[in-house]
């Protein structure tokens, strides 16, 4: 007991005396490393917004998806009818149907959803509506990207997003399709009656059941098939060739490999530290009290830049990627934290604790 | 001398290990498979013309239009409806959207519900702008709105209709998607590289003070302390630019190595190197470049070191 008190006593005065002596060089490490932690945290929040794009616009949440095989919702179909004959008698659950399909409208693409819209009318998320400068009752011209079709509707009302909302029918008549045909469905309820769900598609229980995506395909030999993905993006995503899993390893990797010089800067620290920790081991402190305080230091230094990283994400949102009117931001994760926090804190301890090693010898 | 001891005990892997992640990062994502790839794919995409609103002069072929509320006097009525009024000449305009024009001068074309509701005879007069004019009507096109083509009906306007194909647009979305990719990658990489200055700076000293005693062999024989400096910064220089052009190498082979081996077992598509890498190496050795001539002056410290 009295020996942990010399102990502590004496890590603390070794702090007071680093902080006092060579805090310009501690300085120097915290903005190093506070800007590669943000460079991290912002390509893996990024990735993820980027893999997460469609599960965000339908606001999937905690539901079950029925769509078809496809590119993208912009492209698959599912009959409402079909879907419906499905979920008869399964109770309790809420069934969304959407229609969505790109719109062009002043040579820039949008996305237009079908919604409880009176006839003749559309709804514009605000972002549009700045950026196409529309106003209430104003008409606007829509052009279909399948055929060779322009309509005509008027502004009736704004949503907070980056979409338009309209009609069933308008969005059918410019998607191109008939009428009881939608991209997509999603399917709420409590977790029994999305069991009940699943069985109605032929489609085995599975221990993590939530954000499951059924994928219906087209008949085959009088037979639909179904498929599942953990994902929306992904079950979309996988026909275009692009694996969601491996483009969330690269993005790991990428992320991860920016902190691989971390290493050296601990060195550095170290280096910085060098004749404090001489004095203290000519003063008879041990080895390894040198080496833990120097890792506490390093410890402190870490938490330090991972606290400044997270006011930076926080207020220089730089990293935007504007696609089909939509401006996707970096939406961090307390994942992400969980991954590079610790490397970083391993890399760069690791670097220090090396050099105060060899210092020390 | 200095040169040759940095070569000789290997202390350019401290300097190497500083440039390798940024260097390898940014070949990454300067690498992603470029639209080129899947230019073949979107051909299946067919011809079709699309008719777009702009407000500039867009893409494709583009007339001056306006949406505007026209009169139009029948035998016994006048009623009011939108139109989407092109100057054009009709014969050439209509051809294009593949309906039958002929020769007339000015032509109004009804969506097949109105035409029909309307009992629309072969030819109105239209009240365009305060301005009448005579037109046959035309049955009928995919719209909920008519469309008035004639010649010196718009003088003026600030907006357009652009016929472009479906193909072109589909191109034109793709392209500014991987502009935007590209952007972000860019800067992310350029703020990575600026990020990682202090690093460069944690190697040179490190190789600085390495040299502590070809530094002293140097003074004692006469150098002076000056000499010393700029020679260390032309040596750091000089290894972190062979540093960075080699790992730009290594990187550029391990992009299409890991590639060509992923290949058979993940259908990828080819990566394509963008040129804006190398202006990423560049930054990179002109960030160096400047920590040298820091890192040089640590030197002297060795220096001191050596004689207190």
């Amino acid at each position: 007991m009295h020996s942990l008190e010399r102990c502590s006593k004496g890590m603390a005065s070794v702090i007071h005396i680093v902080l006092r002596v060579r805090v310009h060089a501690l300085l120097f490490s915290i903005l190093a490393l506070a800007l590669l932690t943000w460079l991290s945290l912002a390509s893996l929040a990024l990735a993820h917004t980027l893999l997460n794009i469609y599960d965000s616009f339908f606001n999937v949440d905690r539901g079950v998806v029925v769509s078809s095989q496809g590119f993208s919702p912009l492209t698959a179909l599912i009959s409402r009818a079909e879907v419906e004959k499905r979920l008869a008698g399964i109770k309790n659950i809420t069934v969304e149907f959407y229609l969505v399909t790109p719109v062009v409208i002043n040579n820039r693409v949008f996305l237009m959803r079908s919604s409880n819209v009176p006839e003749g009318c559309v709804f514009i998320g605000d972002s549009v509506a700045r950026e196409l400068r529309v106003g209430s009752s104003d008409h606007i011209s829509l052009s279909s990207a399948f055929k060779v079709e322009i309509l005509y509707a008027k502004v009736c009302g704004f949503v907070k997003g980056s979409w338009i909302e309209a009609p069933y029918s308008l969005v059918a008549r410019i998607r191109g399709v008939s009428e009881g045909y939608y991209s997509l469905a999603v399917v709420k309820g409590s977790e029994e009656a999305l069991k009940e769900v699943y069985r109605a598609f032929n489609v085995e229980e599975k221990v993590r059941l939530f954000n499951i995506v059924v994928s219906v395909l087209p008949r085959l030999a009088n037979e639909s098939h179904a498929k599942l993905y953990n994902s929306l993006t992904e079950a979309y995503a996988v026909n275009l060739g692009l694996y969601r899993d491996y483009a969330l390893y690269l993005a790991y990797a990428i992320a991860l490999s920016a902190l691989l010089g971390t290493p050296l800067l601990g060195l550095h620290t170290s280096k910085s530290l060098a004749d404090v920790v001489q004095v203290y081991r000519f003063v008879g402190v041990s080895r390894r009290l040198a080496v833990a305080v120097s890792m506490l230091i390093g410890l402190i230094i870490v938490g330090f830049s991972t606290t400044l990283a997270l006011i930076l994400m926080h207020f220089a949102n730089i990293f935007t990627i504007s696609v089909l009117g939509f401006t996707l931001t970096p939406k961090p994760q307390v994942m992400h934290l969980a991954i590079v926090a610790p490397t970083l804190l391993l890399l760069y301890t690791g670097g220090v604790a090396r050099g105060v090693l060899s210092e020390a010898e | 001398m200095l040169f040759l001891a940095v070569l000789r005990r290997g202390l350019y892997i401290a300097i190497v290990v500083s440039v390798l992640t940024p260097m390898l990062i940014a070949t990454a994502l300067h690498a992603i498979p470029s639209l080129e790839a899947i230019r073949d794919l979107l051909r299946v995409y067919g011809d079709t013309t699309l008719i777009v609103m702009s407000s500039e002069k867009g893409f494709g072929e583009c007339y001056v239009a306006k949406l505007l509320n026209i009169s139009v006097s029948t035998v016994n009525k006048v009623i009011e409806f939108p139109v989407l009024a092109v100057e054009a000449e009709p014969s050439i305009f209509l051809k294009r959207l593949g309906l039958s024009g002929s020769n007339y001068t000015a032509v109004l074309v009804f969506p097949r519900d109105s035409f029909e509701k309307l009992r629309m005879p072969s030819n109105v007069d239209a009240i365009v702008n305060g301005t009448q004019i005579r037109c046959t009507t035309i049955c009928c096109w995919d719209s909920n709105l008519a469309l008035l083509v004639s010649k010196g009906i718009l003088n003026t306007s600030n907006s357009y209709l652009c016929l472009e194909s479906r193909e072109s647009l589909a191109v034109r979305e793709l392209e500014s998607v991987e502009k935007e990719l590209l952007g972000v990658a860019k800067l992310w990489t350029f703020i990575l590289i600026l990020a990682c200055t202090p690093i460069f700076y944690a190697a040179q000293r490190r190789v600085v003070e390495a040299l502590r005693a070809e530094i002293v062999v140097l003074y004692s024989s006469g150098a002076s302390k000056q000499d010393i400096v700029a020679s260390l910064a032309s040596v750091l220089t000089a290894l972190h630019t062979a540093s960075t052009l080699f790992t730009l190498a290594l990187s550029i082979t391990l992009v299409y190595v890991s590639w060509s081996l992923a290949k058979p077992f993940i259908p990828m598509l080819p990566p394509s190197l963008r040129t804006d890498v190398v202006y990423l190496a560049l930054t990179e050795i002109l960030a160096g470049a400047l920590v040298s001539c820091i890192a040089s002056r640590g030197a002297l410290k060795v220096w001191q070191a050596s004689y207190t």
